[in-house]
């Protein structure tokens, strides 16, 4: 009896999360709190947090798991003592941003930035600067969604003005 | 419609503020949108604490007996191949360059003119700042002080000219004196400082790194002064001119905020760092012999030594001449071809020929390194 109420005691707790579409997600307390906008939930109101439910208004479900992934092996990399190799903490990254659409980056960036970690933040807006590095307007507009409200003529115009410090673009 | 797709206007600011200048120029025509955020101070705010890597050289060639000033100024890419001899075209006037700091290009009319003036502008939004020229001289030398991170302002930009003068009250005796003007105040006026020197301004003209400009002069020193507190000093040169049997060819220029020194002399090009201004105290960072330079690039060097130790004296022509350093690219002119050298790298490249840019005048030149910068001039009217 004793072992199991000590061992209750000791568990970690969860708090309850509601993603926009009102699916919920049983977090870890810490990695709840890796989010500012949880996190401030809970400000002056510690005994809220057993049976509340913390309503995410401008994330959808899809891309939680992959947000709560993120967020419990960035904490654990930065426990972790020695630091973990360089090369594990990229395979991670990688592996994240692998099979991920440009828009579904765009939903996690507007996510990461409703939920407020700077961290998550600046990997996502890291690496979608980094796919649109060295590409064509076309691609930049089609990538962020972008309709041209320039008429041919302005574009010309604005191309030809700046032509002098631009050199070559990679393929789309 | 706000017009930013998929995120908002801060992440927008956010994703690219992570891009180098130069590709944010091409994202201008992405959207009206992006373009009045390209231009904001909100965004070159973000952008411009990072430190930008050289984007190329404004060349002017200049008569040097004519009282006419020249009235091309071409522009040449430090990584691809390219020249563009109407960047400054959106400006009233035909100029002449003066000075370049950290993204602004400070240039003068062109004499004889009806109403000289000088201009601050930032090429890449076409945007300038008409200043008053008192006294306008064909030899003057103004530098242009600009720090873009200490400098923006939220409504407008801060930065200084100097103009430096030689004079020579009696025989033996010159001194420099140095008139500022403050774009805070928009008037001129005399520091008290001084500094003896018997040496000419030279080449290179109003290097500004962490507060102080710089200026090679045709002696063994590089004229500083500190904008701060308005003090002048004089660095001695790595190596006397004593030292080498030729006359040496020299440049200075400015790479990861520190002061570089590059001669060409008949022991080699050596590229020289400055340690300690004022202990003259600077060491050897790149040294290549003539003969190594040769056999490496023999499309561009022949008879390499010949040329450099006979060269007749200081107001001839040399062969091979370094004429603007930044970044680890080294601009000179070698024989009748201006090449791009990559110290690190050890790699050549033919710019252009000296015909494509004219061709009317070798002699020293106006050489101008150039970094891209998005900071705008004037706040964007909202």
């Amino acid at each position: 009896m004793a072992s199991s109420s000590s061992s209750s005691s000791t568990q970690v707790k969860k708090i309850t999360l509601k993603a926009a579409d009102g699916k919920h997600f049983e977090v870890e307390e810490p990695v709840a709190m890796e989010m500012e906008t949880v996190k401030s939930f809970f400000v002056g109101n510690e005994d809220a947090m057993k049976d509340m439910v913390v309503p995410l208004l401008n994330v959808s479900s899809e891309h939680m798991p992959a947000i709560l992934d993120f967020y419990r092996n960035h904490s654990e990399f930065r426990k972790r003592t020695p630091p973990p190799p360089a090369e594990e903490v990229k395979a991670f990254n990688e592996a994240f941003l692998e099979n991920k659409s440009d828009e579904q980056l765009m939903e996690m960036i507007m996510a990461a930035n409703f939920l407020n970690t700077k961290e998550l933040l600046n990997f996502l807006t890291e690496a979608a600067a980094n796919r649109i590095k060295n590409k064509s307007v076309e691609y930049v507009r089609a990538f962020f969604g972008i309709e041209n409200d320039f008429t041919p003529e302005e574009e010309a115009r604005i191309r030809a003005e700046n032509e002098w410090a631009f050199d070559g673009l990679d393929e789309d | 419609m706000d017009n930013f797709g998929f995120v908002n206007r801060d992440m927008a600011i956010n994703v690219l503020s992570r891009l180098q200048p130069k590709l944010l120029l091409g994202l201008k025509c992405v959207c009206k949108r992006w373009h009045q955020l390209l231009c904001d101070r909100d965004f070159t705010k973000v952008q411009s604490q990072k430190r930008e890597q050289i984007s190329g050289f404004f060349f002017q060639q200049k008569f040097h007996w004519c009282p006419y000033d020249i009235r091309t100024i071409a522009y040449i890419p430090a990584k691809f191949v390219g020249l563009n001899q109407t960047v400054f075209s959106f400006l009233p006037e035909d100029v002449v360059v003066l000075a370049s700091c950290n993204g602004l290009v400070c240039c003068r009319s062109c004499v004889p003119c009806n109403d000289p003036a000088i201009y601050v502008c930032n090429p890449v939004h076409r945007e300038w700042i008409k200043i008053n020229w008192s006294g306008p001289d064909r030899d003057s030398h103004i530098a242009l002080a600009f720090d873009p991170c200490r400098d923006a302002m939220e409504r407008s930009i801060n930065f200084k000219l100097v103009q430096v003068r030689h004079f020579e009250p009696t025989l033996d005796n010159f001194y420099f004196s140095f008139e500022i003007y403050s774009s805070d105040t928009g008037v001129w006026r005399m520091s008290k400082e001084i500094c003896n020197c018997n040496d000419k301004l030279y080449k290179n003209k109003g290097i500004f790194i962490g507060g102080v400009l710089h200026w090679l002069t045709d002696g063994d020193n590089i004229l500083t002064f500190n904008i701060e507190n308005e003090l002048a000093w004089l660095i001695a040169v790595p190596l006397s001119s004593i030292h080498f049997e030729s006359i040496t060819g020299s440049c200075i220029g400015e790479s990861d905020g520190q002061l570089y020194h590059v001669i060409v002399s008949e022991e080699g090009l050596h590229v020289w760092l400055l340690q300690d201004p004022f202990e003259s105290k600077w060491t050897l960072k790149h040294a290549k012999t003539l003969e190594a330079m040769e056999a490496k690039h023999p499309s561009f060097l022949y008879n390499l030594r010949e040329r450099v130790i006979h060269r007749p004296s200081l107001d001839s022509d040399p062969w091979m001449d370094p004429l603007a350093f930044k970044d680890g690219y080294l601009l000179m002119k070698v024989c009748d071809k201006i090449v791009i050298y990559h110290v690190g790298t050890n790699q050549m490249k033919q710019a252009c020929t000296l015909s494509e840019l004219g061709g009317i005048s070798a002699s020293s030149p106006i050489v101008l390194t150039y970094c891209l910068s998005m900071i705008p001039l004037k706040q964007a009217l909202e």
